[in-house]
């Protein structure tokens, strides 16, 4: 066992399913601790010691961040996570729970409201929290990430942050993959379709859409974080691809695996459907208090 | 042996196809006239291969074909159909902006489709339900062909249901006809290597509207043989109109990039724009999880009716 695995003792009981499997807790907290340091070191920046940060974070679901979070910085963490089996369940609105979390000799709960992201809107006053974290959910997303980051904006403080993390979807190891024969694809997940990725974005898409939703982005940055996958050809390309993209050139820099972004709101939520990243914007559910720019609605 | 159009005339006929009477989508139908027509310039190749392969594989017919086509809206491929074979087409549909989870009324809907002057319109039954989750309301052996074309990359959960249903519904001696976008098309890789987004957008009429997980030659004959398909024919086609390069050196690349990828090589093959694939059913309906395309195939449910209650 490693000094990080070691190191790492998180137990997490849901109140809505059956404990996570402290195993499968750890292989995800060991693939994601680059993603997970580089927010930490953000958010640490961000810190103060009175009043504690109010944190809202989007997808959250297994809960490894949110235990390392509140073990390393003094916050209140409100979770929202989409219901297990969201399909092939049925549609159940929101739901409100909680989740106790346990890391090594400390132990936390932390309110959680069960929902579809893409569908509902986020039952939580307009500016109820410091921080808005949105970490590795826009891949996941298939239909409306444009309500997303509407409600995010809404529910953020005016001195508030988001920060978001993300797949490259431009990144050099996903090229050598393809051109060698490689999908990149998730498979099938029993567990219910927002457990795949479904969309790769660009690092241009995610600014537009940020930016376009009433966030100015203050910073933006593309790093190697993401997990080196298991088999070995897939392993060896994407550490290629990782050598290559530290060189000191810019063309490079730019096919990095991960983007990472922090933005503060400005004025009021906007819905924004940039039109490369959106088909048939008209026929999208209108969202309330947003503002809507352009005819697309 | 039934005469096919050839693309021009294909076109000519495309353009008069109207939805006459739908009352599923019909009222979004009228008002896409624009991208309704981008969708048939797009797809007027496929369905044209796709009528030469049904041509062979059902040579001679004594009575009209009994076709279920899945994710039959807007139907231009069904008045193809309808004016190159003697057939009784019904259609499968999921209303726009349906989310996946949501129950949906099983019911057949009246449509009629207008085929321009002098040609009577087409009428035919398109039933409501979900493909990925409803157990389909035709009993078994019902057909002699299932459609499957561009439907299963727009699935969210598990193909094999809509797979293992159709097998039950198709006859002795049926077949299943399916065309699917290759995800490893040289297209990806070209707009990869230019920094442009690869991915389909999102799209407003519903989850299902956008291609949420495209397949390889590989994954598809997996996945039909898991399900007790034995796969007759699986041939990569290059159909897709390409976008006039602006540029000298664009056009030198485009023109380099499409001989490339007519050349008989395994690489190049694996590399064109669309699978279509002949298969017939054998033994049992089966769901079939291949370990390739399910992270956890136990956890899939094992009965095709086990989503839902059959009625």
């Amino acid at each position: 066992m490693s000094r990080f695995d070691r190191r790492l003792d998180i137990r997490v009981a849901p109140d809505y399913m059956p404990p996570i499997d402290q195993g499968a807790l750890l292989h995800y907290a060991r693939a994601h601790r680059a993603i997970f340091a580089a927010a930490i070191q953000q958010l640490a920046a961000w810190a103060r010691a009175d009043p504690p940060l109010r944190i809202l974070e989007l997808g959250a679901a297994p809960y490894c961040f949110t235990t390392l979070l509140l073990g390393a910085l003094r916050c209140e963490v409100t979770c929202v996570s989409a219901p297990p089996k969201v399909w092939p369940g049925e549609m159940v609105g929101v739901t409100h729970t909680h989740v106790d979390l346990h890391h090594g000799e400390q132990s936390w709960r932390a309110p959680v409201a069960l929902l579809n992201l893409e569908r509902e809107l986020l039952p939580f006053a307009d500016q109820s929290f410091d921080i808005v974290l949105c970490m590795d959910v826009l891949q996941n997303l298939a239909y409306h990430p444009t309500l997303l980051f509407c409600e995010a904006q809404r529910v953020l403080a005016r001195a508030g942050r988001m920060l978001l993390t993300a797949p490259n979807g431009l990144s050099l190891w996903r090229l050598l993959w393809l051109l060698c024969g490689v999908v990149d694809q998730d498979p099938f997940a029993a567990r219910g379709m927002y457990e795949r990725r479904q969309r790769s974005s660009t690092p241009q898409e995610v600014r537009d859409l940020v930016s376009g939703c009433g966030f100015r982005v203050e910073r933006f940055d593309l790093l190697n974080l993401g997990p080196l996958p298991g088999a070995r050809w897939p392993r060896r390309l994407s550490w290629v691809a990782r050598q290559l993209t530290t060189l000191p050139v810019a063309s490079l820099r730019q096919r990095r695996d991960y983007l990472l972004l922090t933005a503060e709101p400005i004025g009021p939520p906007r819905a924004a459907y940039p039109p490369q990243l959106y088909h048939y914007a008209r026929l999208y559910p209108r969202i309330p208090g947003a503002q809507y720019v352009g005819d697309q609605h | 042996m039934w005469p096919i159009y050839d693309l021009n005339q294909c076109l000519a006929y495309l353009h008069q196809i109207r939805v006459e009477h739908d009352d599923v989508d019909g009222e979004t139908l009228h008002g896409a006239r624009v991208e309704l027509e981008r969708f048939y310039l797009i797809h007027a190749r496929t369905w044209l291969r796709t009528l030469e392969i049904i041509r062979r594989g059902f040579p001679v017919i004594d009575r009209p074909l009994r076709v279920l086509e899945l994710g039959a809206m807007p139907y231009f491929f069904t008045a193809l159909l309808a004016e190159h074979i003697p057939c009784a087409i019904t259609g499968s549909t999921v209303p726009m902006m349906s989310w996946p989870g949501e129950p949906l009324e099983i019911a057949p809907q009246p449509v009629t489709i207008w085929r321009g002057k002098g040609r009577p319109s087409l009428e035919l039954t398109s039933w409501t339900f979900n493909i990925e989750k409803d157990v389909f309301p035709f009993p078994d052996d019902s057909f002699d062909l299932v459609l499957c074309m561009e439907v299963l990359e727009h699935l969210v959960y598990s193909p094999s249901h809509a797979l293992a249903e159709s097998h039950r519904v198709l006859a002795p001696g049926g077949h299943l006809v399916l065309t699917i976008p290759n995800y490893l098309r040289a297209n990806r890789l070209v707009q990869l290597l230019l920094g442009r987004p690869d991915d389909y957008p999102y799209v407003g009429s519903g989850i299902q509207g956008r291609h949420q997980h495209e397949f390889t030659q590989a994954e598809l004959r997996m996945l039909l043989e898991a399900c007790n398909f034995r796969v007759e024919r699986l041939e990569m086609a290059m159909v897709w109109p390409w976008s006039t390069a602006t540029t000298l050196s664009g056009r030198v690349f485009n023109a380099f990039l499409r001989g490339f990828l007519d050349l008989p090589l395994a690489y190049a093959r694996n590399r064109r724009e669309l699978i279509i694939a002949l298969a017939a059913p054998f033994g049992d309906p089966r769901l079939g999880y291949p370990s390739i395309l399910y992270d956890d195939p136990a956890a899939f449910p094992r009965d095709h009716g086990q989503l839902v209650e059959r009625p």
